[in-house]
């Protein structure tokens, strides 16, 4: 039942909020709910189909959630007029370094593990011939 | 007759009604336009929104704060949306397992790489302590980095705001970067796009291919997490 899911979900985010807010773990709560969700569904060792739903029609509109969040700069104008050189900067560059960073480990992970399973395939038919 | 007195008017504004329609109003017509421009990445629905209701707000002379308290349960939202996240990672657990190395390995750099390299350029070039604060986790997903803005001494608005510019920035330069780089495998192209720009990076990788957004889609969620663990902590000990 969907009601049963969201409240699977709202436990998660409860004990989350409760584990973050009197300062047992310091992440955020709702964070410390994914895992707890994430460790249920590996009991549960499937997706409910009700929970399925709920996350697709809630995630689709994600982008929507942090609006009003976001509406809040009006209160860091001033600062984002004296700081905007180093924020550009440090969006521009920070994310072109972290996407070439990971890029090539990436690349370098990739064909590592192609080598060795060749290599492995190798000695296999080496084996059976 | 229509009652014009300004206090009516100013009681009506907190309902939250009015506050999660203009919400929602103003995403569904920022979804519209970037619809109507091909799916520009620069007309990020969230911005457009943020950027429509900040006007409003701003020129009908209200506060942010009733504004705020008015949308209030969109706000609210977002905790338990976050914590769905866990549903699209769990059912990617097979290809988790299956590339467990490349993604572990991947992210390992990655993470690091795109906290120190923002935190560093913002320090160098003498940005206030709240804006290094607020820089730091931009690249997760904005969800989990507004908690972990909230959590380091950063402002969480701030925080929203950068976190879409690096979406933006990701989307944008993600693929002229990597084919610069003569990175073709579509599982390095979207580790490195959904590591470095979450969810904006992910749905353009999902543009170029089932498999980097897929791979894009676990870079964001598995950084976002180990930000969200990491950096608490780190910033306890400095």
């Amino acid at each position: 039942m969907l009601i049963t899911e969201a409240l699977r979900v709202l436990a998660c985010l409860c004990a989350g909020e409760i584990l973050s807010g009197v300062g047992l773990l310091p992440f955020p709560g709702p964070v410390i709910g994914l895992v707890f969700l994430l460790a249920n569904l590996a009991l549960i060792g499937e997706v409910p189909q009700p929970l399925g739903r709920l996350a697709d029609h809630v995630l689709a509109v994600l982008g929507m959630l942090f609006v009003p969040t976001g509406v809040g700069l009006l209160a860091y104008t001033d600062l984002l007029r004296t700081e905007f050189a180093p924020i550009a900067a440090a969006i521009l560059g920070g994310t072109l370094v972290t996407i070439v960073v990971t890029a090539v480990a990436a690349k370098r992970l990739i064909e590592f593990e192609a080598q060795k399973r060749a290599i492995a395939e190798g000695e296999a038919t080496d084996a059976a011939a | 007759m229509l009652p014009l007195d300004p206090h009516v008017w100013h009681k009506i504004e907190l309902v939250p009604a009015i506050g999660v329609g203009a919400t929602v109003a103003a995403y569904v017509i920022a979804l519209r336009l970037q619809r109507w421009s091909g799916g520009s990445a620069i007309l990020n629905p969230t911005l457009v929104a943020i950027l429509f209701l900040a006007f409003a707000v701003k020129i009908s002379g209200l506060d942010y704060a009733d504004y705020a308290r008015s949308a209030g349960v969109v706000t609210f939202a977002l905790a338990p949306a976050v914590v769905l996240l866990a549903v699209p990672l769990f059912r990617q657990r097979r290809l988790i397992r299956d590339s467990a190395r490349i993604i572990v390995g991947s992210l390992a750099l990655g993470l690091p790489t795109g906290i120190l390299s923002a935190i560093g350029i913002a320090w160098l070039l003498h940005a206030d302590r709240l804006t290094i604060l607020s820089l730091a986790p931009k690249s997760t997903t904005a969800g989990i980095a507004i908690g972990i803005s909230e959590k380091i001494g950063g402002a969480p608005s701030l925080t929203a705001v950068l976190v879409i510019m690096t979406g933006i920035t990701g989307a944008v330069i993600g693929p002229i970067a990597t084919r610069q780089l003569g990175v073709s495998d579509p599982r390095a192209v979207g580790l490195a796009m959904g590591i470095a720009s979450h969810g904006i990076g992910t749905a353009r990788a999902l543009q170029i291919s089932e498999t980097a957004g897929a791979f894009a889609g676990l870079g964001m969620s598995l950084n976002g997490i180990f930000t969200a663990i990491l950096l608490p902590v780190a910033a306890n000990l400095f």
